[in-house]
């Protein structure tokens, strides 16, 4: 059978991101074919491979399923109950999307070191990474046409079962999306994870650089991460199924907010059981820092150049990124063959991946490709594209799933080609989601430290390689001004992206 | 059939992988026609209506627009080149731009654009709305922007996929009389799909009655009517009440009694008779030779009813009256055919 | 609504032009340049900069100066190859000089920088020297401890149960127990953190903590290195710190001495300047620097030493050579076998 093939215009800068995406596995694979496929096996065939990667993903799963239950019922609680103050709270609930997760684990560590161990990490873990969950799944709350609930209502269902029959099913796409990322960001953790004393999989990868100086067996550990991914996004877009359209094209309803009741002060407790830990406490302890580094030795005048660099460099990450995911994701939420979804998963199979493991994958790019580049602005920029692609992937794609296919095809049938339509009616109408999807970049280049770390121009210091500079050396009081201002400028993004779900 | 033909679709056929949905279509639009395409839903009216627009590829078959091929089996003209206007159903109009920059978007821009925007505007009824957003408008307006919208271009065809189906009933009607004058105004040739057969039969120069993704009848609205060419058409183009029957030279026999035929009519032996509600004709106090039976239900329209008869034999009928003389419910009346039927061969 | 496509349209050539500029610039900054080198650090900049500014100034030398971990630097390094933009590599530990030197990266010295360091803190083959030295001690509170203990195995008597403080996830932690499997084979080592986990030691996040906690009395005894406690007395004057260093017995694995050192890449652009660079690091100058600032103890021979630090010959530490400390990975598989990694 033919298809209509989507236009080269599309095809080839999407398949240009794709290839970015997957540059760390060029390297994955040339390193750990260096010493030979025993060795492979060798690294790979140890129980403490096994017992590392059974702790990796036990934490994935343990904190996953936390983000989802925390994450759904923020999302539910701040679009459908009548909760007096959910415009704040919704804002407050993505606030820790500015929180680094290896800064709110040192918040913890450094104040109750009691907490170190699998408990901690999953703590740590779960409070800066729900929103991923409740962001997406928010916003398709409040795409979700209320009158079905109502008719389910009437059709003598209880909320609870509107809810587990007609509410959830609905939102398992954003809830699919969310969980694969919250997954995947585990996976790839290390500075968590370190701080807690959990050992997790990515220990041994940043031992093999760290303690045993060798970037093959580092290779060959990371690989399993690959893996890890693979079968994640699999199952993603199977838990994923088809997209629920909107069925009618009326102007969306606002519901009728749920009267919580009785439920009220329980809904209030949760909301602080989950701000305290995730927002509250973070920010106590950087401001006891600060206040500590009244003695210490900072000048305002590094403070605002890091935080100049760090903008700078999360704007120019943001935009990149988003260039490059457009295409994806247009392809993703359009075409209906496989090549759309083979782009799109290839720019998740290095989001499990640790961040020194593409930082170093880039150094061996840079020296072999892009010399000229190398240790410069756009090969760290290219890093962060890498690292954050199926981010902006993913915004764009769910956007454009919004708009209806409809509107594309009336456009050409008015003598518009398929690159003007995508320009003057995708596009447009896919502007929010992709301001969403930009955002994200933003906020997380903000927080990012290895790539940056290796990757940056000489001299270049951002809030982040302040942070570690001065908190390698335990000065926390030094520390306290640059994870301020850090956290404080990347809640701007975190608040937007709440606004933009809405 | 006036002028030359603007469409042409030859033994098209289209298969969305194992299930065929067109199986074979021809069909010819005139300059300034307004066909329509009429059938049940799942018909395959509606892919028809992409092929022609090119959304969708055909896999046999040709289709030409203004005597050149737009689409055959190994070359595909897209959408944009086609000169082909579409009106979906609930107008589908780009919630980002405000009404007059809808209709404006398949002009290029210019001085003549801003002039055939308000020309639009116009003939639409709308002038001075140009500025107001799409989700300000009622459904009835939504629809006349979208059919300017589509109109602005100058279109060879204009297709318009069930495009009052979202309007409540109310609305319908008026809004289907203000477009086709449109239309007609503007001397569009235009094809309408619908599974509505009162729209179909009443706005359509021609009407394409598809079944099963094939063309049953093609036709005036009245032969169609008055003349299907098989049971399936007389079945679903206005109401009818079909009668197990048996031929017999040029006469049938059933549970109304022997019924004078129209038109060509299969050879003697088992038929099934067609008979339109008003051409029964119903009288009181029948006596103990006249074919009868109970009003079971009454339907009264104004300025005529439908009553169900339950006949003796227990075959069920439905005639169309005059308001005047619809009986009552539960009334003993007698039954005459008033004019000749049609038959067609019973199926075994 | 032609301002939102044109929105779009303006915003992504912003981006696309500001990514185009960025590429244009810096592009002048090349350690190639005579009288510039490229230093890949992994001692902290806080740490080394005025001393490397000291050196600039003195020289006329630029240096680029890149700070990350030591084996993510190493890392690079072997990454990059010969293509690698450095000249220099300034390491916190010897593994990962070591490494490089088996990677062939590194380039030999002259025999003049060299011989001021004792044998000890050098490559055999003269590719890398130490510039400053760090002894493992016991930091106890004596309001705690009467008789201090002067090997680790008395560390694992009863009456210590509880009351140890380490900090499982520091590297120089994890250089000991490296150095423990040297002395005593992997058995021996397996033994000896067996019954260092059975005593229950207190773990904690950073040696600074682990001091702190001796110093508060919250633990007797802690395994950190000599130099914390004199930031600590810097930090807070001699007269409000409780604790003080215990060194252990001549010969005593506990004892171990790790050096920070540097070593000049074979791929260097600029060998005379890398190597101007080593020969300020082993001056006098420099050596009292690290003294003076970090506390750690010279290595060439002549430099006055922190104020009451017995010298390394006092000490005699135990005889290893630092090269053999590169097998940390199976050091951290053991401590993760006998529980001890992540307590």
């Amino acid at each position: 059978m033919k298809r209509d093939r989507p236009p080269l215009a599309l095809i080839v800068p999407a398949a240009a991101a794709s290839l970015v995406a997957v540059v760390p596995i060029w390297y994955l694979v040339d390193r750990s074919l260096d010493r030979g496929v025993d060795e492979v096996r060798d690294e790979l065939w140890r129980r403490r491979t096994l017992d590392l990667v059974l702790n990796s993903v036990g934490l994935s799963a343990a904190v996953t399923a936390l983000c989802v239950i925390i994450g759904v019922a923020a999302a539910w609680l701040v679009v459908r109950s009548n909760l007096a103050g959910r415009r704040f709270l919704h804002v407050a609930f993505a606030l820790p999307l500015a929180v680094p997760s290896y800064l709110a684990a040192f918040a913890w560590i450094s104040w109750r070191p009691q907490v170190a161990g699998f408990s901690g990490a999953v703590l740590v873990l779960t409070l800066v990474s729900y929103p991923y969950v409740m962001l997406p799944v928010a916003a398709a709350l409040s795409r979700l046409d209320p009158g079905q609930e109502d008719v389910a209502r009437s059709l003598g269902h209880s909320r609870l079962q509107v809810l587990l029959r007609l509410t959830l099913p609905q939102l398992r796409t954003s809830i699919a999306a969310g969980a694969l990322l919250v997954a995947l960001y585990v996976l790839s953790d290390f500075g968590a994870v370190a701080a807690m004393r959990y050992e997790a999989f990515t220990w041994v990868i940043y031992g093999a650089y760290r303690a045993g100086f060798n970037p093959s067996r580092a290779a060959i550990l990371a690989s399993v991460l690959v893996l890890l991914a693979l079968v994640l996004v699999i199952a993603e877009s199977s838990a994923r199924g088809r997209a629920a359209a909107r069925v009618g094209s009326g102007s969306p309803r606002v519901g009728t907010p749920v009267e919580l009741g009785r439920a009220t002060p329980l809904a209030y407790l949760f909301s602080a059981a989950v701000l305290l830990p995730a927002v509250v406490f973070p920010m106590w302890r950087i401001i006891t820092w600060v206040t500590e580094s009244v003695t210490a030795d900072v000048q305002f005048s590094d403070v605002r150049d890091a935080l100049w660099n760090t903008v700078k460099l999360a704007a120019l990450a943001a935009a990149a990124t988003i260039v490059l995911a457009f295409p994806v994701g247009v392809l993703a939420a359009r075409s209906r063959g496989a090549l759309g979804r083979v782009f799109e998963r290839s720019t998740y199979v290095a989001h499990a991946l640790p961040g020194i493991v593409v930082a170093i994958s880039l150094v061996f790019v840079g020296v072999r490709l892009l010399r000229p580049i190398y240790l410069e602005l756009p090969l760290l920029v290219l890093g962060y594209v890498v690292l954050f692609l199926p981010l902006a992937v993913g915004a764009v794609r769910n956007s454009v799933e919004q708009a209806p296919p409809r509107l594309e095809e009336v456009a050409r049938s008015l003598g518009n080609g398929p690159m003007a339509v995508l320009r003057r009616i995708t596009a447009p109408l896919a502007l929010p989601g992709i301001g969403a999807g930009a955002a994200m970049v933003f906020l997380t280049t903000m927080k990012e430290l290895p790539v940056t770390l290796v990757l940056r121009p000489t001299g270049t210091e951002t809030l982040a390689t302040r942070l570690w500079r001065h908190t390698s050396v335990s000065d926390y009081a030094d520390a306290g001004p640059y994870a301020l201002a850090l956290v404080l400028f990347a809640a701007i993004p975190a608040a937007l992206l709440a606004k933009a779900t809405r | 059939m006036s002028g030359d033909p603007v469409l042409e679709v030859r033994g098209v056929h289209k298969a969305f992988g194992a299930r065929e949905v067109l199986h074979g279509i021809d069909l010819d639009v005139a300059a300034g026609e307004i066909v329509a395409v009429l059938g049940p839903s799942g018909c395959g009216k509606t892919t028809l209506l992409r092929l022609i627009a090119g959304f969708e590829r055909l896999d046999a078959g040709s289709i030409a627009v203004n005597g050149i091929e737009v689409a055959g089996s190994q070359h595909c003209v897209p959408p944009e080149r086609r000169q082909v206007g579409v009106v979906p159903q609930e107008g589908a109009l780009f919630p980002h731009l405000d009404v007059a920059r809808n209709i404006g978007y398949g002009l290029h821009k210019g001085p003549e654009a801003t002039a055939r925007v308000h020309e639009m505007l116009e003939l639409v009824g709308l002038a001075g709305r140009g500025e107001q957003r799409p989700n300000e408008l009622s459904g009835g307006q939504q629809q006349r922007v979208a059919l300017a919208r589509a109109l602005a271009p100058r279109p060879s065809l204009v297709l318009l996929d069930e495009p009052f189906s979202s309007l409540d009933a109310a609305m319908r009607a008026q809004v289907r009389d203000e477009v086709f004058d449109v239309l007609r105004t503007a001397g569009a040739t235009a094809i309408l799909v619908t599974h509505d057969q009162q729209e179909a039969l009443s706005v359509a120069d021609r009407v394409a009655v598809m079944l099963d993704g094939r063309i049953a009848q093609f036709g005036d609205p009245d032969v169609l009517y008055e003349r299907p060419t098989s049971l399936e058409v007389a079945r679903f183009v206005g109401d009818a009440v079909l009668l197990p029957g048996t031929l017999t030279g040029d006469a049938a026999t059933c549970s109304l009694g022997e019924l004078a035929l129209r038109g060509d009519h299969p050879p003697s032996g088992p038929v099934v008779l067609v008979v339109r509600p008003e051409q029964f004709e119903l009288h009181g106090h029948p006596t103990a030779t006249d074919i009868a039976g109970l009003v079971v239900g009454r339907s009264f329209f104004g300025h005529d009813g439908t009553v169900r008869v339950a006949l003796d034999d227990g075959t069920m009928i439905v005639c169309r009256t005059h308001a005047g003389r619809l009986p009552q419910r539960g009334e003993r009346v007698g039954v005459r055919v008033g004019s000749p039927v049609l038959a067609f061969p019973a199926t075994p | 609504m032609i301002t939102r496509t044109t929105r779009l349209v303006a915003i992504a050539a912003a981006a696309l032009s500001v990514v185009a500029a960025a590429c244009s610039d810096d592009n002048d900054s090349s350690s190639s340049s005579p009288g510039s080198i490229t230093v890949y650090s992994g001692r902290s900049e806080e740490l080394v900069k005025p001393l490397l500014d000291q050196f600039s100034a003195e020289t006329g030398i630029t240096i680029e100066f890149r700070a990350g971990d030591s084996g993510e630097l190493a890392a690079q390094l072997i990454t990059e190859g010969d293509a690698s933009p450095a000249d220099v590599f300034f390491s916190q530990d010897a593994g990962a000089l070591g490494a490089l030197q088996k990677a062939g990266m590194l380039s030999t010295l002259p025999d003049e920088l060299l011989s001021p360091v004792p044998g000890a803190y050098r490559s055999a083959d003269g590719e890398w020297v130490g510039t400053s030295g760090r002894v493992r001690v016991l930091v106890i509170n004596p309001d705690l401890v009467a008789n201090p203990p002067t090997t680790v195995d008395e560390l694992l008597d009863p009456q210590w149960k509880g009351r140890i403080g380490f900090a499982p996830s520091n590297a120089s932690w994890q250089s000991f127990v490296t150095g423990l499997r040297v002395l005593r084979g992997d058995d021996g080592a397996r033994e000896w953190l067996e019954g260092f986990a059975a005593n229950d030691p207190v773990a904690y996040e950073k040696n600074g903590a682990v001091r702190d906690a001796v110093n508060s009395g919250e633990v007797a005894i802690g395994l950190v290195n000599h130099y914390y406690l004199y930031e600590k007395i810097a930090a807070d004057g001699a007269a409000n710190v409780r604790a003080v260093n215990q060194f252990l017995a001549p010969g005593d694995a506990g004892g171990l001495v790790n050096v920070a050192g540097v070593g000049v890449l074979k791929s260097s652009g600029n060998r005379t300047a890398a190597l101007a660079l080593v020969e300020f690091l082993l001056s006098e100058t420099a050596q009292r620097y690290f003294a003076e600032k970090t506390f750690e103890y010279p290595l060439v021979a002549g430099v006055a030493l922190p104020d009451g630090l017995p010298t390394l010959d006092e000490l005699d530490p135990p005889a290893i050579d630092l090269s053999d400390l590169d097998t940390l990975a199976e050091t951290q598989e053991l401590l993760a076998d006998v529980g001890l990694l992540t307590r």
